[in-house]
């Protein structure tokens, strides 16, 4: 066929003009059109088929590394592990590693198709026994995607059919995924707004001597009534802890398991996560520490740990509740002021930690009660935690314009008179509270959110 | 706890700034100083420098500010006693106290609290008290019980006999001591069920006050009281460890009540041997010189019951010999001779080995310092060994007849 142009061209270029035989164009000697087409589609399902694998392998590398630990102990394990977790279900990890079967799906269908289109111009008869199974299939297919997208309950749940049900129905859970994700795009962009302006407009000489002050005669100082505890605690790392807890606490436990858990709680910095964790139920399970055979309130000896930590637990929850929470929160308190039994009783043989978390627990259920905090001698730990629940709970009384419980002011008494004296830790909050007694606002630099651990 | 206190200092600032600004404000309100008070309560028991430091200068700002409508007299004094507390309740930091006017007022009108009996609000949490519950009563009987006025006094005695610098000495010795409401108030503070810190603190603060409480024209009180003050006194020099601060507080209150002739018949008898610490006093000593120059006090001490006071007293005067005035040098001279010749014969050997010792000693002293030195120190260690040498010669020559 070349050959044939070329003398055509040849011809032409010389000025003679092809006649006959050699004017006629050349006919296409090579394979049907439609086997071209055919062939197109057949490597198209082999690429898909390649490209499958290719990250079918990816994904056994990504597994492999989640499943390789470091070292450190087990809670440091535990915690990367979560964080892992946290990472796959953030980057939707199933989703894409489920999209592999579409892959090959997609790669089959391109096959069947291929297969009918080349048998249907050799013979009809055999090419309409794959169309009928080609069609069947795909009828099938897409039979069980509607009934997993109309029923989440459905067991035939595949990737498109989870993709529908996104974009039919969102969750709370999406919204607010969306909402954070937008809520990061808008800060992004004010920033860069924001430095852009600053770009534009400059200041003034003296902003590089004064720092963030004004220059115009006063300081401003970065002074807030909201306490600390408001500095919301979602950096690296932290963030993990409260969520296993709140996560642990969706699933049903006994007194045990319940107390182990809840010896975590005061541990991880302040969180609005920790809120998920359920007031009640911490309330109902300290309760069934008890014996209630005695005409006074003891707790069961065997569960005395558990019984402190749960009531730790409860004390460190109930006050982010009354100090940050909103009505539903107040509503949640006071119903369980009202159905509190008075727990603080002198039964506890030089137990003091368990006698007094009792009693702040009774304090803030049912009100002030006295407490002679001379008989009680803490451990160093339990003080400085104390220390912070009882800073909050001034915080939460002045705020609302009542007196200051006496039993805060006796702590206070006692925590500055000790000898030896007690921790700065210590100092530092029961010096918090004289400002706040005096009408000082909390200072938001002054005590950070402190990392417990 | 200081060695934290930076930890906390800012928030302490902080706090003392409202303190001030809210005291000094003349338009403050009643609720701004009722808080105010709350939480000085709060924060005056905290043992640190700069609680005691910030307490004091809040106290002179207390004291100071207008009484008004919201800022009543009581609230004053109220205020007044918590930042004392605050300024000198801890043995480890006591502020220096530049200007005593408003201590000595503010301690004047508790003396009058504490002779009146009244006693005005609740007391204060003392640290070597342990708190009680409000709604239960004080049941510790064992030790006196401190009430509110007399913490106050403690803390002002404290202020003035611990922490006065060469400036408040010196005003204290113009201060005058005789205003009946403040000698009942020493009187009372002195007795035996008082607190023994507060005792203790006026034991100190007495001989800064000597010259006009010892040395006055006219009788200050009664002699049953004199007599009675002399005994308890004598009580808290007993209960009290004799450290050298001590040996000099009390030995310069001795001295001033031997220089009184009113006074040094009512010096309990055993108490004369306090005059053994006599190498714990200053040489510029006011009391001393007064006692020195005094020619009578040979012959009366002479008539004292206690035989050591004489021999002490001698001891004293022969190593001051050459510091003496010559009448009382001749007076010792005779007295001298009169031993010798009498039972006491063996008191001359006293008298040289107590002289010759304190020589040895400050020739060992002096060979700290070079031969020519021109240090002050070096030149009165070689006086008094001049002084000393002098004084044995008499003696010895004395002792030959």
């Amino acid at each position: 066929m070349n050959h044939t142009l070329l003398k055509i061209m040849a011809s032409a270029a010389l000025g003679n003009v092809p006649t006959g035989a050699d004017a006629a164009l050349p006919e296409w000697e090579g394979p049907d059109s439609t086997i071209v087409h055919v062939q197109a589609i057949l490597y198209a399902s082999l690429s898909t088929t390649l490209l499958a694998a290719f990250v079918a392998m990816l994904g056994k590398q990504w597994l492999n590394r989640y499943a390789s630990m470091g070292r450190g102990s087990v809670v440091d394990r535990g915690r990367q592990r979560k964080r892992r977790m946290d990472g796959m279900e953030t980057w939707k990890f199933g989703l894409v590693m489920e999209c592999l079967p579409l892959l090959l799906q997609a790669a089959l269908l391109l096959l069947g198709y291929a297969l009918s289109n080349y048998l249907f111009f050799i013979n009809r008869v055999v090419a309409s026994v794959v169309i009928g199974f080609l069609t069947f299939g795909l009828l099938f297919y897409f039979l069980i995607g509607s009934a997993a997208t109309l029923s989440y309950n459905c067991p035939f749940q595949t990737p498109p059919s989870l993709i529908l049900r996104f974009f039919i129905r969102f969750d709370n859970q999406h919204r607010r995924y969306l909402k954070r994700s937008r809520k990061w795009f808008g800060y992004i962009l004010a920033r860069m707004r924001k430095r852009r302006q600053k770009q534009r407009t400059g200041g003034p000489d003296g902003s590089r001597v004064f720092g963030a002050y004004d220059i115009n005669g006063h300081i401003e100082l970065d002074v807030t009534s909201t306490p600390p505890l408001f500095k919301r605690a979602d950096r690296d790392g932290y963030q993990p802890d409260s969520d296993c807890i709140a996560w642990m606490f969706e699933i049903p436990m006994d007194i045990e398991v319940t107390g182990v858990i809840a010896r975590f709680i005061p541990e991880v910095p302040w969180s609005p996560v920790t809120w998920t964790i359920p007031l009640e139920r911490l309330h109902d399970v300290l309760s069934k520490c008890f014996d209630h055979s005695l005409t006074y309130a003891r707790v069961k000896p065997s569960l005395r740990d558990h019984a402190y930590f749960i009531a730790k637990a409860l004390t460190h929850v109930t006050m982010q509740h009354k100090c940050l929470g909103d009505k539903s929160s107040n509503a949640m308190v006071k119903s369980i002021s009202d159905r509190h039994i008075i727990m603080g009783s002198g039964h506890y043989e030089g137990d003091s930690d368990l006698e007094v978390t009792l009693s702040i627990i009774d304090c803030v259920f049912s009100g002030p009660r006295p407490m002679d905090w001379q008989k009680f001698s803490f451990t160093g730990t339990h003080h400085a935690w104390m220390g912070h629940i009882i800073l909050y709970h001034a915080w939460d009384i002045l705020e609302k314009g009542d007196p200051m419980d006496n039993y805060i002011r006796e702590f206070v008494l006692y925590s500055l008179q000790l000898k030896p004296p007690p921790p700065a830790i210590i100092i530092v909050d029961c010096l918090f509270i004289v400002g706040l007694a005096l009408g000082i606002k909390l200072h938001i630099n002054d005590l950070l959110a402190a990392d417990k651990r | 706890m200081s060695r934290y206190s930076h930890q906390f200092d800012p928030q302490i600032n902080r706090i003392y700034a409202k303190l001030t600004q809210t005291f000094s404000n003349p338009s403050s309100t009643t609720d701004e100083i009722n808080r105010a008070l709350e939480s000085m309560e709060l924060i005056v028991p905290l043992s640190d420098r700069n609680v005691a430091q910030k307490s004091y200068e809040l106290f002179h700002v207390v004291i100071q500010a207008p009484v008004s409508p919201t800022y009543s007299q009581d609230n004053k004094w109220r205020a007044s006693r918590l930042t004392m507390h605050g300024a000198y309740k801890w043995d480890q930091f006591l502020p220096w106290v530049g200007d005593p006017d408003d201590i000595l007022t503010f301690l004047d009108h508790h003396f009058d609290l504490a002779a009146g009996g009244k006693n005005q609000d609740k007391p204060i949490k003392n640290q070597d008290e342990p708190i009680q519950n409000q709604d239960e009563p004080i049941q510790n009987q064992d030790e006196p019980i401190q009430n509110q006025d007399e913490l106050a006094i403690q803390n002002a005695l404290r202020a003035l006999a611990y922490a006065s610098d060469p400036v408040t000495i010196e005003a204290l010795k113009r201060f005058n001591p005789t205003k009946p409401s403040f000698i009942s108030g020493i009187c009372h503070v002195f007795q035996g069920g008082r607190p023994f810190e507060l005792r203790k603190a006026a034991l100190f603060f007495l001989p800064l006050i000597g010259d006009g409480w010892f040395n006055t024209p006219d009788p200050i009180m009664a002699p049953d009281q004199m007599r009675s003050l002399c005994a308890d006194w004598a009580s808290t020099v007993d209960a009290i460890e004799h450290s050298p601060d001590v040996q000099k507080a009390t030995l310069m209150a001795l001295l001033w009540m031997i220089n009184s002739p009113r006074w040094h018949s009512h010096i309990v008898a055993d108490k004369w041997e306090l005059l053994e610490y006599f190498p714990s006093l200053p040489d510029d000593s006011q009391p001393l010189k007064r006692c020195l120059d005094n020619p009578k006090l040979i012959d009366e001490i002479r008539d004292v019951r206690n035989p050591a006071a004489m021999t002490l007293w001698m001891k004293i005067l022969w190593m001051k010999y050459k510091e003496l005035a010559p009448g009382v040098q001749k007076q010792l001279e005779r007295v001298t001779k009169d031993v010798a010749q009498g039972r006491r014969r063996g008191d001359l050997e006293t008298y040289q080995s107590a002289i010759e010792a304190e020589l040895m000693k400050a020739e060992n002293a002096l060979t700290q310092y070079n031969t020519w030195s021109t240090e002050p120190t070096a030149i009165a260690l070689r006086t008094k060994i001049e002084n000393l040498q002098s004084a044995k010669f008499v003696l010895v020559s004395l002792k030959r007849g």
